[in-house]
């Protein structure tokens, strides 16, 4: 049982971290130049992964918790390319 | 004395079938209503310049007709049939969790009610065409408030719709009978799964829209008025729901068309496995062909090609399905009954629409056709032609099985024929109209339109007329038929191996056992999966024989007067909501009240579902019923608040392109406040687990300090988001400031308000885990509670860096 809050305890800790390291990268990120964005975000995306596996997680088998998830996430990809896309690349402007 | 029991069964019920039937008459109702709305547009339009209707007039029929067929007739008949026969042909004895089933009902007939009584808000309702285009559902061009109403009502309806999908996706994974593997289920039941996660992924999405267009035209947010969003955005978000929708409606129809062939021809259904593969294929490609209906708005040309080409391929899988039924015919002993021929009518009105669909797929000839009565034609060649009138089909098929009684034969192959008149008087010739823009209110006479658009009008009367046949022959049948026995078409699914119309819990003969050789019953006992004497919603088992039918022909032990209430008060709370603040009192306190009321019921025992422990349970064997819901319920989530983060990110990134120079982190937020709100929260996840982990130890001074704990740390973050939002708009970070703020608070709000939800279940928890037994009693509940508070943290954690750090 000790071992099971030693595990939360310690996850607890890695999004601690990941917040500080976030919260520095923001105010200091001078050096990571236009990688600061996409390295707070990949921050966030493990810290959420964390809560997913380990503190939603619980007993349950997480196989096909896991494969729905992922589906989950995989719905809305599409949408956010062709957002960005929509912004990104050229328009051509409306047609005749 | 009067008996009032007939009415409170209606009112009360949590029995699945009678649910069904509320939602069948609910659905013809609305059918009724709106189709009397497009007859009166079409007699305006059946000659040139005629002033029978106003401008406004013809914009709110036509409105409110589309989003009425579409969201409260088409979908909700669908999960008429659902409702009815996905338990039984599962060989279960209800749904998963029956008061929420009543409760989607409720919600859905107050949502229906809060559409309709929008006419009467002041102004008019919707008047900017089903798919509520930005800019004219802005109030600078939409100023009503019925507007907004209407804006609430789909809220509401998709809250509604929601949660029934998370509640037959538990059903169907969880509750099968033994042997009732997921490739032995009838393709209706396959076609409602594919439908249910539709709509778990794609109704989120319209939420989302939704709550953007609300906060814009309630709390003044500029999301369609800035041009860092706008129409663009709107269209995304729309389209991204809309289209998936479509096949929502389509699937239930087309798939009763699939098992009407194979009952009707005496075959089994072709290819079964390839269908069941082409529907899954179908369902995924439809989250990728949305921007079909954006070819004209300016996006890129790589977006129009791709989307040209996602577009196309989406018909392969629906042409394999077709030949896969027209297969299963050959060869058979076909009996041309009306279920049949509306079958049959179905498939050869699909396949027009099919095909005139893969025109629109190419941006060329989509060029063209945008905007006319093209698109109306084809899209009511699909919707109605392949899904309401397979839907129809089944109406006439289970009929018998709902009342016990038989139709007449003759009217039904009259409505039939009428039918298939007006269908194709009403839509083919909408196709001739390809140079006439769908969204004038009149046109002059020069045109030469006047003679095809009077050819629609009588087909769409014709039509009309046909229903007043269906709705006499079923009226009349259901009285004075003669009586139906249990399998009046030699049905291969299990609902025709039981009495007509079925008894309360389904099978009388025990628990059905399904297997290659047929379906044998066993008796049932009462050694549940979850080790309980509990029947669906507090009922006792019988002698042992769960599945015996009861003596109490209203099943009154299994009512439940709270989910009625509680889509009363959150009807009239949302139409207080923009009326005045007594109605919003008012409802508020019903819905409290109510929510309070549900509770004390949960914990007196009366939810309780129980579970055959030897069912059918893959994939989710591990998982209880609760706990499979909750995570269902999470996966909507993540498709509303992904597509939230995804209007974030076409905000942010337009913002350049369109001159707005969006705020430098720590120029408006204050960093360090927000990352000590973000400590506060992830803390709270902390307890949480650790609240699970003393519940299944058996500490009761553990589990609660670490619930009061959990709440105390949710309950100051609010403290703390509150005085953030203080100072923001001491400092002139209003609602209305900048897409920048807009995002800001709508991100934040809704993340806030699922805390105040989640604290809300935390208080019943700790009464839950005050009244238990055992503290390990309360450990499952606590169990589930986590998962959505981890999921609250989940997306707190991108929030944090998005809006304060980015």
């Amino acid at each position: 049982m000790m071992i099971e809050e030693a595990k939360y305890a310690a996850v607890y800790g890695i999004l601690m971290l990941g917040l500080i390291v976030e919260i520095l990268i923001a105010v200091d990120g001078g050096a990571l130049g236009s990688l600061a964005g996409p390295a707070i975000l990949a921050i966030a995306s493990l810290q959420a992964i964390f809560i997913f596996l380990v503190y939603m997680h619980g007993r349950y088998g997480p196989r096909p918790v896991a494969v729905f998830a992922v589906i989950s996430l995989i719905t809305v990809v599409p949408l956010f390319i062709a957002l960005l896309y929509s912004v990104v690349m050229p328009h051509h402007g409306s047609l005749p | 004395m009067v008996d009032w029991k007939p009415l409170k069964r209606w009112l009360f019920t949590t029995n699945h079938k009678d649910i069904g039937i509320l939602y069948l008459l609910t659905s013809l109702y609305f059918f009724v209503t709106a189709g009397l709305f497009a007859l009166t547009f079409r007699f305006q339009l059946a000659v040139p310049s005629n002033t029978f209707l106003q401008p406004d007039e013809y914009n709110q029929l036509v409105t409110t007709h589309g989003l009425l067929m579409l969201l409260w007739v088409i979908t909700p008949l669908g999960a008429a049939f659902a409702n009815y026969f996905v338990p039984i042909q599962i060989g279960a004895r209800d749904m998963a969790f029956p008061r929420l089933n009543a409760l989607s009902y409720w919600v859905y007939l107050a949502s229906g009610m809060l559409a309709l009584s929008s006419f009467f808000a002041g102004g008019g309702t919707a008047d900017w065409g089903w798919t509520t285009y930005a800019p004219l559902n802005t109030v600078e061009f939409s100023p009503a408030v019925g507007g907004s109403m209407m804006g609430l009502a789909l809220m509401l309806l998709m809250a509604s719709s929601i949660v029934s999908t998370v509640n037959f996706l538990v059903t169907i994974f969880r509750l099968r009978a033994p042997g009732m593997s997921l490739v032995r289920l009838p393709l209706f039941t396959w076609g409602w799964i594919f439908t249910s996660l539709l709509m778990l992924w794609a109704f989120p999405a319209f939420v989302s829209a939704l709550s953007l267009l609300v906060a814009d035209r309630a709390f003044g947010t500029v999301f369609f008025t800035s041009t860092q969003g706008g129409p663009l955005l709107w269209d995304h978000m729309f389209w991204f729901f809309g289209h998936p929708e479509v096949y929502v409606l389509l699937l239930p129809g087309f798939a009763i068309v699939g098992d009407l062939f194979s009952t009707f021809s005496r075959r089994p259904l072709y290819a079964k496995k390839i269908i069941i593969a082409c529907l899954a294929i179908a369902s995924i490609l439809s989250f990728t062909v949305w921007a079909h209906h954006m070819f004209m708005t300016g996006i890129s040309q790589s977006l129009l090609e791709a989307f040209n080409v996602t577009t196309e391929l989406i018909s392969i899988p629906f042409a394999i399905i077709v030949i896969a039924y027209i297969f299963t015919l050959r060869g058979g002993s076909i009996r041309f009954t009306t279920p049949m021929l509306f079958a049959v009518g179905a498939l050869g009105l699909f396949i027009i629409g099919g095909v005139t669909g893969v025109f629109n797929s190419s941006v060329a000839l989509d060029t063209a056709f945008r905007g006319t009565f093209w698109v109306v034609g084809h899209f009511h060649y699909t919707i109605v032609g392949g899904g309401l009138t397979g839907l129809f089909g089944g109406l006439y098929y289970w009929f018998p099985k709902i009342t016990g009684r038989m139709y007449s034969e003759r009217l039904g192959k009259i409505h039939f024929a009428i039918y298939m008149v007006g269908f194709n008087l009403l839509y083919f010739p909408m196709h001739l109209l390809y140079d006439m823009p769908r969204r004038i209110f009149k046109y002059d006479a020069s045109t030469g339109w006047g003679p095809i658009n009077l050819l629609i009008t009588i087909g769409g009367f014709t039509f009309g007329i046909s229903q007043l046949i269906m709705f006499a022959n079923l009226l009349w049948s259901a009285r004075r038929g003669p009586a139906a026995d249990k399998d009046p078409w030699g049905g291969y699914s299990l609902e025709w191996g039981i009495p007509s119309p079925p008894p309360e819990f389904n099978f009388p003969e025990g628990v059905p056992v399904i297997s290659a050789s047929g379906v044998t019953f066993r008796p049932s006992t009462p050694a549940m999966a979850n080790g309980g004497q509990a029947m669906a919603d507090g009922g006792h088992a019988n002698g042992g024989h769960a599945y015996v039918s009861h003596e109490d022909e209203f099943g009154e032990e299994h009512w439940s007067h709270w989910p009625i209430v509680v889509a009363a008060g959150a009807g009239i709370a949302l139409w207080g909501l923009l009326m005045g603040l007594p109605a919003l009192f008012l409802g508020t306190g019903v819905l409290a009240a109510a929510l309070v009321g549900w509770g004390r019921e949960s914990l007196r025992g009366r939810s309780e579902v129980p579970v055959e422990a030897t069912g059918e349970k893959w994939p989710f064997d591990r998982l209880e019923n609760l706990s499979l819901g909750m995570w269902i319920f999470v996966f909507g989530e993540i498709a509303f608040f992904g597509t939230l983060f995804g209007a974030f990110v076409f905000l942010r990134m337009n913002s350049p392109l369109t001159g707005f120079v969006w705020p430098r982190p720590g120029e408006v937020h204050n960093i360090f406040w927000g990352g000590f709100n973000t400590i506060v929260l992830l803390t709270s996840g902390l307890t949480m687990v650790f609240a699970l982990t003393f519940a299944r130890r058996g500490s009761y001074r553990g589990l609660q300090a670490s619930l009061v704990a959990t709440f105390a740390l949710g309950a100051f973050f609010m403290v703390n988001k509150a005085f953030e939002w203080n100072e923001l708009f001491t400092n002139g970070f209003t609602f209305s400031t900048s897409s920048a703020s807009s995002i800001y608070y709508v991100l934040s709000g809704v993340h806030g308000a699922h805390v105040v939800a989640g604290l809300t279940a935390l208080v019943y928890l700790m009464v839950k885990a005050l009244k238990a037994g055992s503290v390990k009693q309360a450990s499952g509940a606590v169990e589930i509670f986590g998962i959505y508070w981890g999921m609250v943290d989940a997306v707190w954690v991108f929030l944090f860096p998005l809006l304060y750090l980015l």
